[in-house]
């Protein structure tokens, strides 16, 4: 993995979907993600046509998850028309700049069913 | 080896007393002859090779090149404002009459691993912090850790020049860090500028703001 | 390797530690906003003036990677302008840090969504990395794991801020020095003033109270070590006269500023406290007067830059006998004309209530008097040997 400038090195074509998205980095064991710009059609690894935001998905010392995001050039893009991909949607609504994904309220419901499940199950095993 | 550095400083209050002689062995092995303490110690001289020799016969000596004790700070802080360090080292720098042995013409890139294996010195020309067991490198030992830091550019100095071995260098390293998180040692800190506006601003703005 | 692990090991030692080692607070800290005051534009004059600006001081030989230098031939209005950016750039580096009142952190609430409960386990920080805004204008907010979104705390904006537009210097730590006790106290105890002060510049925002606390305990020890000097021409000088001048505790850098003869800088700080404290004495119609006959540390510097290259028989040629009269002097006639006018004004001070220490005062006084009156007869004498006209 070379770097690449923010700007992009990816060749821009006027008429094909772009889309806004995750780009796994990192390595091994250690995921790390850029948001990128970039053709809809091409695999992740392609060169992208710009970048405008990372992603840690691990959390830090003080139990934080990191994004930082270049909200001037999202807002540019998606006027432009560029897709979403469901991941980067749901980021983006959970930071507010969007409506939040109906993924995330499901996944939300989802984790407290779960623990209700857990702590039923354990008040009537004891 | 002489039985060097050891017997200068196994008591830093016999120094005054009877320095000569230590400083004779320190300074025959830093080649750096003072002419009249070499006069004046040729009798003192062979009674500690005498020693030296014995030393591997009799267990009751102590062997020079053991490095198992260890030794406080403390004692190394005065061992470097005293006369037998004076004496020892002059006005320069631990590392300034080190030179590294080498075959052929350039020396190799690195510097030996280390130089104390065991508690022993495992070779025949110790680094300059290795060879003295009395220069401890710990971050309250500013004075040391200063000669090992360029006047120029503040960094630290390579082992190319110092010729320390890697792991001194690298307890030099740390110490340094240390020395400079705890404040003990002063570095120039890169100039801050201000965007006064950032912190006065305009009073409308802030009106705005809040 | 085991470098990076160790200091690693020592930096999560540091953050996790969970009652971290405070510093003791100092006893004297700024009761309302000072900024109004600080900033006022007489006030940054009076600053500016006392700090006074030494070249030598100023562009001292600093261990940065590239030290070199350059060496050029010049006509003389190229050297002159060079002069002039030199200067400018010395005024630059004389950038007092701003003086602010503590900023108390707000809760500021976007939005609660309780449907959103339990979406992750852990919170998430976002920060704005739009290019071009100034640090204090980039948002960065929390999304708690509870589905509350709220702007993120000064501790997390300014960490933040670190990680994605590093400020060269900081350390993502708080280094030892400011969280022991001990290590301080070494410090101040073996003057280093200047590196404590530039190093909490750099790891610290002017509003933090922290920032504050540690300004306030390297002054109040200065001001009992009475080691001025150390930090006169450098950008901390200032603030520190305001600080004085604030707390009224002026007596001890007015005694020292009299018996290095910097007269018309102890007139200035009473001038200051006056205008801090409000006190109804005219002060202005005196700083008028002095500064008349005096001028500003940037034009001195210059007036010297420009003196120092001049070959000696160049310098007679130019300014004749009585430059040389001045070089030996020290002084010129305007300057033992501000010097009667400043000792009027500080006399008066000592003379009021304000002052505390009024005996030391007027000794220093007295002895300024006498060596100056000397000077005075011998600059007089010399004058008049040389046949230059005296007024």
């Amino acid at each position: 993995m070379s770097l690449t400038p923010a700007s992009g090195i990816g060749r821009f074509y006027k008429q094909s979907a772009k889309i806004i998205r995750f780009v796994r980095q990192g390595c091994t064991n250690r995921p790390f993600y850029h948001i990128v710009v970039m053709e809809r059609r091409k695999n992740q690894h392609q060169p992208v046509i710009e970048q405008v935001g990372s992603y840690d998905p691990l959390p830090n010392d003080f139990n934080e998850r990191l994004v930082a995001l270049n909200t001037e050039r999202i807002r540019f893009w998606l006027g432009k028309g560029a897709h979403l991909s469901v991941p980067a949607a749901e980021l983006l609504g959970i930071a507010g700049l969007l409506p939040i994904h109906p993924r995330t309220y499901m996944t939300a419901w989802r984790n407290r069913r779960k623990a209700a499940d857990e702590a039923q199950a354990e008040a009537t095993s004891s | 080896m002489l039985p060097m550095a050891r017997s200068i400083l196994n008591g830093l209050v016999q120094i005054t007393r009877s320095s000569r002689g230590a400083a004779f062995h320190t300074s025959s092995l830093m080649g750096c002859k003072a002419a009249d303490t070499e006069s004046n110690n040729t009798g003192d001289n062979a009674d500690t090779d005498a020693d030296a020799t014995e030393s591997s016969t009799q267990s009751s000596v102590p062997d020079v090149n053991d490095r198992t004790k260890v030794i406080p700070v403390e004692s190394s802080i005065r061992y470097l404002k005293s006369a037998a360090y004076k004496q020892t080292y002059g006005d320069g720098f631990v590392w300034s009459q080190y030179r590294r042995n080498h075959k052929g013409m350039y020396a190799p890139r690195k510097t030996r691993k280390t130089c104390i294996r065991q508690g022993k010195i495992s070779t025949g020309n110790p680094c300059p912090i290795c060879r003295d067991e009395y220069l401890v490198l710990d971050h309250r030992n500013t004075e040391l850790i200063d000669q090992f830091i360029s006047p120029h550019s503040g960094e630290v100095l390579s082992y190319s020049k110092t010729g320390l071995c890697q792991k001194s260098h690298l307890r030099l390293l740390v110490a340094v860090q240390r020395a400079r998180d705890y404040g003990l040692l002063t570095y120039d800190v890169p100039f801050r500028e201000y965007d006064y506006s950032e912190y006065y601003g305009q009073p409308k703005q802030k009106q705005q703001k809040s | 390797m085991s470098l990076f692990r160790h200091i690693r090991s020592l930096n999560a030692l540091q953050i996790l530690r969970p009652g971290r080692r405070h510093l003791s607070t100092a006893s004297l800290q700024y009761d309302q906003d000072p900024q109004p005051l600080f900033t006022d534009a007489e006030t940054q004059s009076l600053l500016q003036s006392m700090t006074q600006l030494q070249l030598d001081k100023v562009f001292r030989k600093r261990t940065v990677p590239d030290n070199s230098t350059e060496m050029k031939f010049m006509t003389p209005d190229q050297l002159e302008k060079e002069f002039v950016q030199a200067i400018e750039k010395a005024r630059h580096l004389l950038q007092m840090p701003p003086i602010v009142k503590v900023k108390v952190d707000t809760e500021r609430l976007i939005s609660k969504d309780a449907a959103l409960k339990d979406f992750a386990s852990t919170k998430y920080v976002f920060t704005d990395i739009t290019y071009g805004l100034p640090q204090s204008e980039r948002k960065v907010v929390v999304r708690e794991s509870d589905g509350t979104l709220a702007y993120a705390n000064l501790e997390t904006v300014k960490r933040m801020n670190q990680l994605y537009f590093p400020l060269e210097g900081r350390k993502s730590y708080i280094p030892r020095m400011f969280t022991d006790e001990e290590l301080l106290k070494s410090a101040l105890d073996t003057h280093k003033y200047e590196f404590i002060l530039d190093r909490a510049t750099v790891q610290y925002e002017p509003y933090e109270p922290e920032f504050h606390n540690i300004l306030s305990r390297v002054f109040e020890h200065l001001n009992e070590s009475k080691q001025f000097d150390l930090l006169r021409s450098t950008r901390h000088f200032g603030p520190m006269a305001f600080f004085y001048a604030w707390h009224r505790c002026i007596d001890d850098l007015l005694y020292d500023m009299i018996r290095r003869d910097y007269l018309h800088n102890a007139a200035e700080l009473i001038a200051l406290s006056y205008k801090i404290h409000k006190i109804p004495l005219d002060y202005r119609s005196t700083l008028e007067q002095i500064s008349a006959l005096r001028s500003t540390p940037a034009e001195k510097a210059l007036e010297d830059l420009r003196n120092s290259i001049q070959a000696p028989e160049e310098r007679q040629r130019v300014g004749g006998i009585e430059q040389e009269i001045h070089l030996a002097i020290g002084k010129t006639e305007n300057d033992f004309a501000s010097d009667e006018i400043c000792l009027k004004f500080i006399e008066q001070y000592i003379a009021s209530e304000h002052a505390l220490k009024k005996v030391q005062l007027e000794l220093a006084i007295q002895t300024l008097k006498e060596v100056n009156l000397e000077k005075l007869q011998l600059f007089k004498g010399l004058k008049k040997a040389h046949g230059v006209n005296v007024n």
